[in-house]
């Protein structure tokens, strides 16, 4: 069963997420700050990361960084949540290497959920679909 | 008197002459004051035929002037100069005479001046003087008042006129206890210096006669702008006028509207994406909890609500940033056409639930492509589709893209309620909803702002955005343009 890592500060949007992959069958970890959530993906090796972009302490850029400076972490498919404001942070990551970013406020948990899908088949079939 | 005595050697005929030529009223009295010589001048001043045998002290000009005390002084020994005017009060215009008396040997000289012209002249000048004083003050009184340093320097560095508000901005007056050291240009120039080039800015302005206006300096902990402008006489620039503006407090201001407005988007957006995604998640998951048909109305309406709220949050902030000029857009080269079948396959559903048609019409030839931002002409794109189908009751919405003066126009047409003339100049404006009193709005018209932006986002990638035309109960068009792609 694949499972999701969701690294995200705030515990309401947390919650929501966590819902909508455990509807859909996935196995679900949380991390609340970016420290956690590089433990959880040292421990834990999750399918696929669902990364905040604006955290305390650790910002999900720095995350990202250390994630893809690492040659175990850096072959997992990070999908980037930001709210509209945090665009141009949200860009940044495409380049340091995430699969795509999406716009909290712009998407219903069960769009999330297709993307997190298709992303998945993708890299199970060896493609890697557009951002 | 010196020219006398030459006079009083002259033959009788040519001192007959020199008298009758004088500017001056001449008479000449002995020591009784009887009159032995008078010229025209002084018959016509006083008012007589003859003069000569008669007394001073008895005519009547004399008498009516009050001129007796000073003659008797005067064939005493005693010289006298009087300003007199033989006009009552009453009279407006008044004529002014100078008495002179000179005692002589013989008697008396009496010299009678016809001052009135230089006395108005003096007058007229006090006059002058005290309305350029005035003036000035007016003038000072409001360089003073102006928050802004004023300065006017002439094409030789001086300082003709400064404000108090110069020394405070520049922080002048503590350096060394005295105001502008030597009261020339240079004090500014060195205490700008570090930051900014102020000699070479105004000696440009002179040269070039142009305004010269630098948007932003930063000095100390401060932000000036600059403004200078070379004050023409005719042709010739004869000194500039320079103004400093201290624009620290409105730089705070904008970073903490700048500031205020992305804290209160995120921590608007977080909770209504909450209850969006909640509320999408109950009616997808638990629908079978939901039975109840008024529950599940309920639940849709606030989903619907939430989403309503977050598109006013993204309008609010689009609006701002728009205004502030902060919103970058990128340069792209795309294809409008697939663009818009992106949008008209997003908008199929909303138009299909209104059994309406939504369609692009093939272009007649290839189109070039557009050089703009493509995001930000999909959310104009976006906007106008959605408003047309809102606004359409049966038919649909067509859309046509065409080459107009070198620029690629998008033309969407509907079949809707159109727009009434006299609302039509309202439909760009911020916040206006082209519709009647706002008690009668139609509440899914949304927060008014939707066109607004559409036309900030066009103007900002260098398009235009119109009505073309409109017709109640028939239709309207609207086009928007955008530049070609240089390739």
């Amino acid at each position: 069963m694949a499972k999701i890592l969701i690294i995200e500060d705030d515990p309401l949007m947390l919650r929501m997420y966590q819902k909508i992959f455990t509807f859909e069958g996935y196995e679900v970890d949380l991390a609340a700050d970016g420290q956690e959530g590089l433990e959880k993906v040292r421990t834990g090796k999750p399918t696929l990361i669902l990364l905040d972009i604006m955290m305390p302490k650790m910002n999900g850029l720095q995350v990202l960084e250390k994630l893809k400076a690492d040659p175990e972490m850096k072959k997992i498919p990070v999908v980037i949540l930001t709210n509209l404001a945090g665009q141009q942070d949200a860009e940044k990551a495409l380049m340091m290497g995430a699969i795509k970013y999406i716009v909290k406020s712009e998407y219903e948990p069960k769009q999330v959920a297709d993307v997190v899908k298709q992303i998945m088949a993708g890299y199970t079939r060896g493609e890697i679909p557009k951002a | 008197m010196p020219a006398l005595f030459n006079f009083l050697r002259q033959p009788k005929e040519n001192q007959a002459k020199i008298l009758e030529n004088l500017p001056l009223s001449l008479a000449q009295a002995n020591q009784e004051g009887i009159i032995e010589l008078a010229n025209v001048q002084f018959l016509k001043i006083c008012g007589l035929k003859r003069a000569v045998g008669r007394n001073l002290l008895d005519l009547s000009s004399i008498k009516k002037l009050n001129l007796k005390p000073q003659i008797d002084k005067g064939l005493k020994g005693q010289a006298f100069n009087v300003e007199v005017s033989p006009n009552l009060p009453t009279e407006r215009v008044k004529n002014f005479y100078r008495f002179q008396g000179i005692p002589v040997t013989s008697g008396l000289l009496l010299i009678v001046e016809d001052i009135t012209a230089q006395k108005r002249l003096i007058e007229d000048a006090q006059n002058y003087i005290q309305k350029l004083q005035q003036e000035q003050s007016r003038f000072l009184a409001s360089i003073n008042s102006l928050g802004r340093g004023f300065v006017i320097i002439d094409i030789k560095n001086n300082i003709l006129i400064k404000n108090n508000a110069i020394d405070s901005i520049l922080g002048l007056k503590n350096l060394e206890g005295n105001v502008l050291l030597k009261g020339d240009i240079e004090s500014i120039e060195k205490r700008l210096k570090a930051s900014f080039d102020l000699k070479s800015a105004w000696e440009k302005s002179l040269a070039e006669k142009k305004t010269v206006d630098i948007k932003e300096i930063p000095f100390e902990n401060k932000f000036f702008r600059l403004f200078l402008a070379p004050i023409m006489m005719g042709e010739e620039a004869i000194g500039v006028v320079i103004l400093i503006e201290d624009i620290t407090e409105a730089k705070i201001l904008d970073r903490a509207k700048d500031e205020f407005f992305s804290i209160a988007s995120h921590e608007l957006r977080t909770p209504l994406t909450a209850i969006r995604g909640n509320t999408a998640m109950i009616e997808q998951y638990f629908a079978d909890k939901l039975q109840d048909q008024e529950l599940k109305g309920m639940i849709t309406d606030i989903h619907e609500s939430s989403i309503r709220l977050i598109t006013l949050v993204n309008d609010f902030l689009d609006v701002s940033r728009l205004e502030q000029g902060k919103i970058i857009f990128k340069q792209e080269e795309f294809e409008t056409t697939s663009l818009v079948k992106e949008v008209t396959n997003e908008l199929k559903k909303t138009a299909q639930e209104k059994n309406l048609y939504l369609r692009l019409t093939p272009p007649a030839s290839s189109l070039p492509l557009a050089a703009a931002d493509r995001d930000r002409t999909k959310q104009i794109l976006y906007n106008l589709v959605d408003n047309a189908i809102k606004f359409t009751e049966k038919g649909g919405v067509e859309i046509k893209i065409d080459l107009r003066d070198k620029s690629l126009a998008v033309n969407i047409t509907d079949t809707g309620k159109g727009i009434a003339q006299s609302q039509q100049n309202l439909l760009f404006r911020k916040f206006q909803q082209a519709g009647e009193n706002i008690l009668t709005r139609d509440v899914t018209r949304g927060t008014g702002l939707g066109l607004y932006i559409s036309k900030l986002l066009t103007e900002g990638m260098g398009g235009k955005i119109w009505l073309e035309k409109s017709e109640e109960n028939r239709g309207s068009t609207f086009v928007f343009t955008l530049p070609v792609a240089k390739s």
